[in-house]
């Protein structure tokens, strides 16, 4: 019976242990970036716990680069994804409300319509005619190609609209009989109650657009309206990255570092939300 | 994007709220065609802009791929199957095809037993401050986006980097992760194992802690061994995830876009590691050709499906 | 309170949409205000050092015209500058001003109606006049007898050697044939770990032009391998440089892990192959004690000798673009910053590039810097004996070549042969088109 135990024992431990290993695996490459941005270029390819080379001249340098318009690109990364981001919780919101809590005509039809979507959420073909949709209406480098195609999010419009349904009728009954409008009651009731869902809601979408590649490089052509990503990507392939390694890496930091301060403060939403199908959209 | 058939997966698990959101009711105290309105009011915006960025889209994708349409011009040509048939004839789709197949057999299997072996082994930690540690790193990866970890990788796997030289002095030969055409698809399968496999854990991990202990020890009543218990009753119990799980590591290969073209300068060397997201960027980018994009990404499509529907008679039968 | 935040919370998010529906139509209608007024002057220079150089000069010129200033940016980076400058073209977005246009895909886009033509424009005779040597303008002129470029800089493309290895290799001057350059390799990876050539195994389509612009020339002279009747593939002079190749990558003169082997930062490689002479400034950014000597590249062994050979050097400079903005003000920009030669001095010390002036080697502003870099004195020494290929069909043409014959050579997948005819076949192809 002892020796079982001490079996069980050493398993544990050997699971911990493998366990902490791929957490390792999993942060290492943060260690490596942060350490790397740190580095004069020269001294790149030194190993990462070499501490005495460490200067912050790749963000100095970035910074001065006027040719990355970094603080620009910075904006436009925040501004887009922010934008979008609230839109897509204020429309999720006030949509899931309709088919959830009012009993109207058509709505089974439009909450058949919603489901149908969120299967099929951006085909891979659509945004080819959404791409020549912004081109012939000559909306190509501008805010609204990068916001509008993706102000609704058929997963978000489900989210609340489960949600709400959770909540019991006669709280709207009686604020409508206190005489509150709809708006009043989506505002003032429903949306302070599933803040969780709108958390979870919230960070997928911003994650999303924050990471978007393929649409902003189809639509953005001039520098000061690319996003973050996009400048980086741009000048790496414009051959900047070869001799301005540690240039690179301090950017990437900074592209890094909003995803991850959101990730350290709303880290329960986004598990909670890979578990009912978040991270799924594109 | 393709990633959207995997939905069906989802759609099964949550099918029976569709017809709860049919029949809820509400809004008795005011006058039907009252609340009728309001609500169509409220669903306005959103039906809008579904029918210009969405049904629209979707619908005109069909076609336009049977066209030879340009960018620029209004003009379209009906070409009938010619998009498709030029590019079955190609050399690039050859290669995509290939690709697929090899980045499958690297990627499929490593993702899957080291997510499934990641649940298993979570699931046995009690200890919650450990746990939480260990579900949060292991979500980290899933943040990056594939411009910053493929700026990550590249150095991380570059000639003078301590891993590759490492393993060139293991194995006494030079190794280029990404200038050589037979091994380029390992660094940008472990590169996407690294960013999905603790994903894929997570999604596992909230299915396999659902399955009460009972069931566990009754079976240990019967005298039945872990891995039996894992195949007549774990891996049953958590088949739906399963599925999905299964279907996300296969079309993971139609999303692949930025690693390619961050680090193997669009797919290089020779098409080694070309993928259909290239090929419609490429095509509605640098040739700006829509209908050939369309049809491009319609084949990648198509296949897609074609292989989920597979998935889904194989490893969806057990349940 | 909470009611309060509640409305400021609508109508915040109410705001997003509108704001962005009405910023987009406030750009559509200045849009279309602007074409019947006036577009401002837009100006896509080339990124990197050069976009530190002309910065000076267009503020210099935003200062004395501040009613009418030019507004400037890095030409986005993408597959090839060409590419993104044709798609800006065909979606609208195009600047009035574009900088780093070769001569070939600005005589095409000419045939497309969408430049203009330059020396229609009133003193345009005057100011090449100080910039080019007689009979070159004429050889850049497009099929109707125009000009539709004003060129900027010379890239003559010639071999830089690592000084250090090329003595320990037993070589005073740089090899001359091909024989010579592969004794010279041999040596140099019997060294240890080095390769001889930095041939890039995954080159764009450019590079492989300018590896066989550049071979082909220094062995024939004044002659293009491209002409009308497509690629010659042919010729023994075009043989012998495949062979070369092939036999650079077989024996691992060259290597196709190219970031290991790298002349600019790791002293690992014997020689750059085809460079302009910009990488000479940067090799000395990255490796501050590195020396080096620019020579014209080997040629076969039964020419012999490289005395008056000719190099290839893309020509690239400035275009206006039609329908982009006030034809007028582009040109007086143009001539403001091409006739004042302290910008061009500025070019060349911040890029390393050679600005297209007729007087280099004369001209007294510039023997300062070319007395501290050496190796840029070869270059210029090359500048009348350079030839850029004109073929409108090179991008198309050397994309199937790179397909065809050079990747299949890098990574040893076809014989010199089989490459040779392949390539032939897949330039037939694209004429067919």
């Amino acid at each position: 019976m002892k020796s079982k135990s001490i079996q069980v024992n050493l398993i544990g431990k050997i699971v911990i242990f493998l366990l902490l290993l791929w957490s390792f695996i999993n942060i290492y490459p943060y260690l490596y970036l942060m350490t790397g941005s740190l580095k004069q270029d020269r001294d790149f390819y030194t190993s990462i716990f070499n501490f005495k080379v460490l200067t912050f001249d790749s963000y100095e340098k970035m910074f001065a680069l006027e040719e990355l318009h970094f603080i620009r690109a910075l904006f436009n990364s925040l501004f887009v994804a922010g934008a979008v981001t609230l839109a897509t919780l204020f429309f999720s919101a006030i949509t899931g409300y309709a088919i959830s809590k009012l009993d109207f005509k058509g709505k089974s039809f439009i909450a058949n319509f919603i489901i149908f979507q969120w299967i099929f959420t951006g085909t891979g073909v659509g945004f080819i005619v959404v791409f020549k949709l912004m081109v012939s209406l000559d909306m190509l480098n501008s805010y609204f190609a990068l916001i509008v195609p993706f102000l609704m999010s058929a997963w978000g419009v489900f989210l609340f609209s489960q949600y709400f349904k959770t909540i019991p009728m006669a709280l709207i009954e009686s604020a409508r009989i206190e005489g509150c409008s709809e708006f009043g009651i989506i505002f003032r009731i429903m949306i302070p109650m599933s803040k969780s869902v709108a958390a979870i809601l919230g960070v997928f979408t911003f994650m999303q657009r924050w990471n978007d590649l393929l649409w902003s490089i189809l639509v953005i052509r001039k520098p000061h309206m690319m996003t973050l990503n996009l400048t980086i990507a741009n000048f790496v392939l414009g051959g900047g990255g070869g001799d301005k390694p540690g240039l690179i890496f301090a950017a990437t930091v900074i592209l890094t570092l909003p995803l991850l301060i959101l990730f350290i403060i709303y880290r329960k939403q986004f598990i909670t939300g890979i578990s009912i199908g978040g991270g799924i959209k594109l | 994007m393709v990633l959207e058939n995997t939905i069906n997966g989802l759609k099964e698990k949550y099918g029976k709220y569709l017809k709860n959101v049919a029949v809820t009711g509400g809004g008795k105290g005011k006058g039907v065609k009252k609340i009728t309105l309001i609500a169509w009011g409220i669903i306005l915006p959103y039906i809008l802009w579904n029918i210009v960025f969405w049904i629209y889209p979707n619908v005109v994708s069909i076609p336009i791929a049977f066209f030879e349409t340009s960018l620029i011009s209004a003009k379209a040509v009906f070409v009938g199957l010619d998009n498709f048939l030029d590019f079955f004839k190609r050399e690039e789709f050859r290669m995509i095809m290939y690709n697929m197949f090899r980045f499958g057999i690297i990627y499929i299997p490593l993702s899957l037993i080291i997510s499934m072996v990641l649940a298993l082994m979570l699931n046995s930690v009690k200890n919650v401050a450990l746990k939480s540690f260990l579900v949060i790193s292991y979500f980290l990866p899933n943040l990056t986006a594939g411009v910053a970890y493929s700026v990550i990788f590249q150095k991380l796997f570059s000639p003078h980097s301590f891993i590759t030289k490492t393993i060139s002095s293991i194995t006494g030969t030079d190794i280029g992760w990404f200038t050589d055409a037979n091994i380029v698809l390992i660094p940008m399968a472990i590169m996407i194992v690294w960013k999905s496999s603790g994903y894929y854990a997570l999604l596992l991990l909230a299915n396999i802690s659902s399955i009460p202990d009972s069931y566990h020890e009754a079976a240990v009543i019967d005298g039945a061994g872990p891995f039996t218990r894992f195949w007549k009753i774990t891996l049953p119990m958590i088949n739906p995830t399963f599925v999905i799980v299964v279907i996300f590591a296969v079309t993971t290969f139609f999303a692949i876009f930025a690693e390619p073209l961050m680090l193997t300068g669009g797919g290089g060397p020779m098409l080694a590691s070309y993928t259909f997201r290239m090929e419609t960027f490429h095509q509605i980018y640098d040739r700006m050709a829509i209908g050939y994009g369309a049809a491009v990404s319609l084949v990648a499509g198509v296949m897609s499906y074609a292989l989920v529907l597979l998935i889904k008679k194989i490893v969806g039968k057990e349940v | 309170m909470k009611r309060f935040l509640c409305v400021c919370f609508v109508l915040f998010i109410a705001l997003i949409p509108a704001l962005v529906f009405a910023g987009g139509q406030a750009e559509v209608t200045t849009k279309t205000a602007e074409t019947s007024v006036e577009k401002p002057l837009t100006y896509w220079t080339v990124g990197g050092d050069f976009y530190k150089a002309e910065k000076i000069a267009i503020n210099s010129f935003n200062k004395k015209n501040p009613d009418s200033p030019v507004i400037y940016n890095p030409i986005p980076a993408g597959s090839s500058s060409e590419m993104i400058i044709q798609t800006a073209i065909a979606t609208g977005t195009a600047p009035t001003i574009t900088a780093n246009l070769e001569v070939f895909f600005a005589n095409f886009l000419a045939e497309n109606d969408a430049l203009v033509a330059l020396d229609t424009l009133p003193g345009f005779d005057e100011l090449i006049k100080s910039r080019s040597s007689e009979g070159f303008m004429d050889s850049i002129k497009a099929a109707d007898g125009h000009i539709y470029v004003l060129p900027q800089t010379w890239k003559p493309a010639l071999f830089i050697y690592d000084k250090k290895l090329l003595n320990q290799a037993g070589f005073d001057t740089p090899p001359v044939t091909y024989s010579e350059f592969n004794e010279f390799a041999s040596k140099v990876i019997g060294m240890g770990d080095y390769i001889a050539i930095d041939f890039d195994p995954t080159a764009a389509w450019w590079k492989v032009g300018y590896y066989w612009h550049t071979f082909y020339m220094a062995a024939k002279g004044n002659v293009q391998e491209l002409s009308k009747d497509g690629l010659d593939t042919k010729s023994e002079v075009s043989v012998a440089f495949v062979e070369f190749a092939n036999n650079a990558f077989k024996n691992g003169y060259a290597s196709v892990n190219k970031d290991k082997y790298k002349f600019k930062e790791f002293a690992n490689v014997g020689c750059m192959a085809c460079a302009g002479s910009h990488e000479i400034k940067k090799v000395k950014n990255m490796r501050p004690d590195a020396e080096v000597v620019a020579a014209v590249p080997p040629v076969p062994d039964f020419i012999g000798t490289n005395a008056g050979s000719w190099v290839d050097a893309s020509v690239k400079g400035l275009a206006i673009i039609k329908n982009s903005g006030s034809v007028e003000k582009a040109w007086e920009y143009i001539k403001w910053r091409f006739s004042n030669p302290e910008f061009d001095l500025n070019q060349l010390e911040e890029t390393g590039e050679l600005p297209m002036r007729a007087d280099l080697l004369k001209n007294s502003m510039f023997r300062d810097y070319l007395d501290d870099n050496p190796g840029l004195d070869e270059y210029i020494k090359f500048v009348p004996r350079s030839h850029c290929v004109m073929s409108s069909d090179k991008y198309d043409i050397y994309n199937a070549v790179k397909k065809a014959l050079w990747e299949p050579i890098a990574y040893q997948k076809k014989d010199v042969r089989t490459a040779l005819i392949d390539a032939e076949k897949a330039v037939q192809a694209v004429l067919a088109k």
